[in-house]
């Protein structure tokens, strides 16, 4: 895992797969936090305790999410702290706006456009978006900035050693933040011989997966289905 | 239970309106299956409830391993779904205020917030693009008078959004609140004006067919979990 994690430096934007408690890279995160390099710049579709983790070590300058929980645990204390006492800085977008700031990434536009968050205070907190006037059409729509990840980590129950991945649950943002992204690393449950998907194929093709690494129990304490649930318990055991 | 019922059929009525149900918490993951098997055998089910997969918790909740493990959908699809107004959702901002704007960032300055809340989520593109956007509120200490952030906007000029508290249904919209209905023996109260609470009628009670498909589905009683919490 420290090889997966090797790369990523001080002031790199990470994205972290999954979304609240469904399937986070946490071998990745507590990697990063063993290593203990800060100014982590992070992103996520929902954030949860892979976001906990890095803030509560002071590694993460600041978070790109439509939102960081801990679900039926309720608010994630240390990004909650972190945000109260000024330590880190908050990107909020709503969920449709983080997967268009994605899709720009991807399409390598400067960003999309959307038609929510008008008349809201994402526009006042977050200077990734501002509203425009389109070329097309009366209504005011809000630009998008795009997000370009330096590194994308997904956590996968099958994956081939080509690079393909099988995501079996909710795939959240997982595709289009691969997409996006300049270099994606996968850990998986279990890694299959190349070929072994047959013609059936993988949910994201290898062209966009650097590397696979084998990594049981992965996303525990979160969840990685078919493979294991949530374990609230030891999650409550980390707070 | 029978707060909670009433709560939850409300939910599913609500629900059996709409082409899809976006299911987002343990009450209304009960109502969508309600609503499927009462009202609307054809309404397509999303899930965005990230808590549900927990070793041990009531079948109803664990999504992927339970409830819906055949609505699955690319994250573009919801999007869509969302964009195009077929989705119907109960969100659980932690304020709502007069003008039916909700909060799900920040209380106090974005900044440096007295309570940091989660973020915004979903809200400014349901608020945007639903109709069907409705506020599921089992705290009642969520109603203030000026949101101190606005994760969701107020209601178009022509929409009303559906409110639904431990004290009745309500409706806010470009005329302010109103009180659709309340439930029996409970007054409902706010920090602002609501019309119509002395001439509202009770929210309609439980059918048969809902009371027989409701023990059915919930068993465990998913559905009074969000009314236990504190409020």
């Amino acid at each position: 895992m420290e090889a997966a994690v090797a790369d990523v430096e001080p002031g790199s934007l990470v994205y972290f797969g999954g979304a609240g408690l469904v399937r986070k890279p946490m071998a990745v995160a507590r990697a990063l936090a063993a290593r203990g390099d800060g100014n982590l710049r992070l992103a996520c579709f929902i954030g949860g305790p892979e976001v906990d983790l890095l803030v509560g070590a002071g590694l993460v300058s600041e978070v790109h999410a439509a939102a960081v929980g801990l679900d039926a645990l309720g608010l994630a204390p240390a990004f909650r702290r972190a945000r109260q006492e000024g330590a880190v800085v908050a990107y909020d977008y709503s969920e449709g706006m983080l997967v268009a700031a994605l899709e720009a990434g991807a399409r390598r536009l400067p960003f999309l456009p959307v038609a929510a968050g008008l008349g809201t205070s994402l526009l006042e907190s977050n200077p990734n978006l501002r509203v425009f006037k389109p070329p097309f059409g009366e209504q005011e729509l809000v630009a998008v900035h795009a997000l370009r990840p330096d590194f994308c980590f997904v956590h996968a129950p099958v994956a081939e050693e080509s690079g393909r991945i099988r995501i079996l649950g909710d795939h959240h943002a997982d595709l289009i933040a691969a997409q996006a992204s300049k270099r994606v690393v996968v850990t998986a449950e279990q890694v299959l011989p190349v070929g072994a998907f047959g013609v059936e194929g993988g949910d994201l093709h290898r062209a966009w997966v650097a590397a696979v690494v084998e990594c049981p129990n992965g996303a525990r304490p979160t969840s990685c289905y078919p493979n294991y649930e949530a374990d609230l318990a030891a999650l409550k055991a980390t707070l | 239970m029978q707060l909670a019922d009433l709560i939850t059929v409300t939910m599913a009525r609500h629900f059996a309106r709409w082409e899809v149900a976006a299911v987002v918490g343990p009450t209304s993951a009960v109502a969508a299956e309600l609503a499927r098997r009462v009202h609307a055998p054809e309404l397509a089910v999303v899930g965005a409830m990230t808590a549900a997969d927990t070793v041990g918790g009531p079948a109803m909740l664990r999504l992927e391993w339970g409830a819906f493990p055949s609505e699955r959908h690319d994250i573009r699809d919801l999007f869509a779904l969302v964009a195009q107004g077929r989705v119907a959702i109960f969100a659980t901002p932690a304020q709502v205020d007069a003008f039916g704007c909700a909060n799900l960032g920040a209380i106090g300055a974005w900044d440096r917030p007295k309570v940091a809340l989660p973020g915004s989520r979903g809200l400014p593109e349901d608020a945007a693009s639903l109709p069907g956007f409705a506020y599921w509120l089992p705290n009642t200490r969520a109603l203030v008078t000026e949101v101190d952030y606005v994760s969701a906007p107020a209601p178009p000029p022509t929409w009303e959004r559906m409110v639904l508290t431990r004290y009745g249904v309500f409706s806010v919209g470009r005329d302010g609140w109103r009180c659709v209905s309340r439930h029996e023996g409970l007054v409902p109260a706010a920090p602002f004006p609501i019309a119509g609470i002395a001439d509202a009628p009770l929210t309609f009670p439980l059918s048969s067919d809902e009371a027989r498909a409701l023990v059915d589905i919930d068993p465990e009683g998913v559905r009074t979990h969000e009314l236990a919490l504190p409020g």
